[in-house]
């Protein structure tokens, strides 16, 4: 099940798709995402990398590609494109979108220290051996003689030269990397490793430094701002809730302005919307709102949010 | 972009099977959310006009997908494709090719020395045109034309040749993918090379087993040797080439004698044959002294059809 049957992307674009059309189109995707081992993560961004897709994740995958589609205008001639081309090209584009979203997904997220700590774990316990003393782990790649640590070397001294792993696009997969991080520390260290400074000495060989840069870009960017103190919020908040529906109100309450927000899974069945969809309208909302007003400080921040939240909780219960 | 060379790498490769195990019923929420956003968006009156005019210079065509070799193979490609015509109706002993440049749409391996049509209007998606991938082709090949364009006031091109690593890789890969497009007439380069004489090349297909029937002069058998100095000037009025095979229980026999213009084929069986050329129009032969006897045939290719078993015998005459 390698290419889209072009009667059923016809019957979809004709606004006739059938069920069976539908687990057609299912099925290819299907093929696809594990022909290339797509991370799950990069369509549900709350699950780990490495995670296994579920039904619905294909299911979101599907959706957000034709939402992507009609953003990006791929669609606006497709009529053009000739019958027996129309299914080349929509593989074609499935892949770019592909691409698309894993260049997005690293762009914007790290590696969390809790992921490496999974890893790392799950490959120790497969490929190394351990000793436990004193309530600590040891681990090495060969016998763990605790004895020898007596003469032990600097592990942090022993892993400074090591090559860091740059996260970029091209990285899905986060294992093969730290067991390869595992292997080095064990090369140029040849002393048992206590477990929690085993896992950080590999946390450090990933190489996140345009992450911090983002982030140190984006804090010197809210200082620069300057405060317009007679501002009492009005136009920024009328222009947030402009045209927003009672529903849509009551979306970004239940999610945006609770100390404890819902997963998106039961927000989505309880407003019935497919989870991409509520995923996309908050993620508009709350890029709207960053774009609308920056606060110049904390206390700033909450007065906006708080007159934000009293507009939207007004047309939620008009 | 490493998932899009990836992709372009597998297509033409066999592909693995991945079972999928879900399926969705059709209260799916996420099945009739996709129905509901392509709803009534676009419209996909089949262009059911496939023209095809004589091949010209800044013409797009479309290839046909399958195709039968000068030896008679089946050639059939996994990928559609779109090519340029950058020179057409040149010919090579009465056979006319064109030179062709493949269309890509994958335009985000675009090099400084590639040209680019962004308007989507014209074909239905952006395109690169592959000028560093020109390749000579049958005109026999060439499906129907998408239309004749000024291809110059689309193109849009820098100068900046430097090519990144994946760039390197789409081109070799496209080079590669797309001999399909160049078999054709690199197989009659052979064909013609391999011919009995230097006018008259025949060959037989039979259950997938190609066969060049024998070469006579005054009924006698020229093995290799004497066919080579036939080649090379021997010529006689009474040549001919001739197969003779069991075929199921009954003998067949075929004898193929070139006039001047045209040829004559002789068929000697009990069998009923019918034969058509490989535009499926039938030839009406004349029954004499055992045999089916076939006149005034051009050069090209023909399907020898038993009527009692449907057994096929391709026959291709130059």
């Amino acid at each position: 099940m390698n290419r889209f049957n072009i009667v059923y992307i016809n019957d979809l674009l004709n606004g006739k798709l059938s069920i069976e059309g539908y687990n057609h189109i299912l099925s290819v995707v299907g093929y696809y995402t594990k022909l290339n081992q797509w991370p799950v993560s990069i369509i549900v961004p709350e699950k780990n990398r490495d995670s296994r897709w579920e039904k619905e994740d294909y299911e979101e995958l599907i959706q957000q590609y034709f939402e992507w589609l009609l953003v990006k205008g791929k669609l606006n001639y497709v009529h053009k494109v000739p019958d027996s081309y129309r299914s080349y090209y929509f593989l074609q584009l499935l892949i770019s979108f592909i691409s698309d979203k894993i260049s997005e997904y690293q762009k914007t997220t790290g590696v969390s220290y809790n992921a490496i700590k999974k890893i790392t774990l799950e490959i120790l316990e497969d490929r190394f051996r351990k000793k436990e003393r004193d309530a600590k782990v040891f681990w090495s790649d060969g016998d763990v003689i605790l004895e020898d640590m007596s003469v032990s070397q600097d592990l942090d001294e022993c892993i400074r030269s090591l090559p860091r792993v740059v996260i970029t696009e091209k990285i899905k997969h986060l294992k093969p990397h730290v067991k390869n991080c595992l292997l080095s520390i064990f090369e140029v260290y040849h002393f048992p490793i206590e477990q929690e400074a085993l896992i950080n000495s590999v946390y450090r060989l990933f190489d996140q430094s345009q992450y911090h840069t983002t982030e140190f870009h984006s804090q010197n960017s809210n200082v620069e701002l300057e405060v317009d103190s007679a501002s009492n919020y009005k136009v920024q908040v009328d222009s947030l809730v402009l045209n927003l529906s009672a529903s849509d109100c009551q979306i970004f309450l239940s999610y945006l302005f609770v100390n404890d927000p819902p997963s998106l899974d039961s927000l989505a069945s309880k407003f019935n919307l497919p989870k991409s969809s509520l995923h996309l309208k908050i993620a508009s909302f709350k890029k709207k709102i960053s774009t609308t007003y920056i606060p110049v400080n904390q206390d700033d921040g909450v007065l906006f949010l708080e007159k934000l939240h009293i507009a939207l909780d007004k047309i939620a219960n008009e | 972009m490493d998932d899009m060379i990836k992709y372009i790498q597998s297509l033409t490769k066999s592909k693995k099977d991945f079972p999928f195990e879900f399926e969705a019923q059709s209260n799916d929420i996420y099945f009739n959310q996709l129905k509901a956003l392509l709803d009534s968006k676009f419209s996909l009156e089949a262009n059911t006009l496939k023209s095809k005019p004589t091949p010209r210079s800044g013409q797009l065509w479309l290839i046909k997908s399958t195709y039968e070799d000068y030896f008679t193979n089946r050639i059939e490609s996994d990928i559609p494709f779109i090519v340029l015509v950058v020179e057409a109706n040149e010919s090579l002993e009465n056979e006319l090719f064109c030179r062709v440049q493949p269309v890509s749409p994958f335009t985000e391996f675009l090099g400084g020395d590639d040209y680019v049509v962004s308007d989507p209007s014209l074909i239905g998606f952006p395109f690169l045109i592959e000028t560093w991938n020109e390749q000579p082709i049958l005109n026999e090949i060439l499906d129907y034309s998408l239309g004749s364009f000024d291809i110059d006031q689309y193109i849009s091109f820098t100068d900046n040749v430097v090519l990144s690593e994946q760039k390197i890789a789409f081109r070799k890969l496209e080079v590669d993918n797309t001999a399909f497009l160049r078999h054709s007439i690199l197989n009659y380069l052979k064909f013609m090379e391999e011919r009995q004489t230097e006018d008259t090349g025949i060959v037989i297909s039979i259950n997938q087993h190609i066969v060049k029937p024998s070469f006579f002069v005054d009924e006698i058998k020229y093995d290799n040797h004497y066919a080579y100095a036939a080649k090379t000037g021997i010529d006689n009025s009474n040549k001919y080439f001739e197969w003779e095979q069991k075929l199921a229980t009954v003998n067949i026999k075929i004898r193929i004698k070139r006039n001047i213009e045209d040829f004559i084929m002789s068929v000697f069986s009990d069998m009923d044959f019918v034969l058509k050329n490989n535009a499926n129009k039938i030839f009406t032969g004349t029954e004499a002294e055992g045999r089916m006897i076939f006149s005034m045939l051009n050069p090209g290719l023909y399907y020898l059809e038993s009527v009692s078993n449907k057994s096929l015998i391709k026959i291709r005459i130059k």
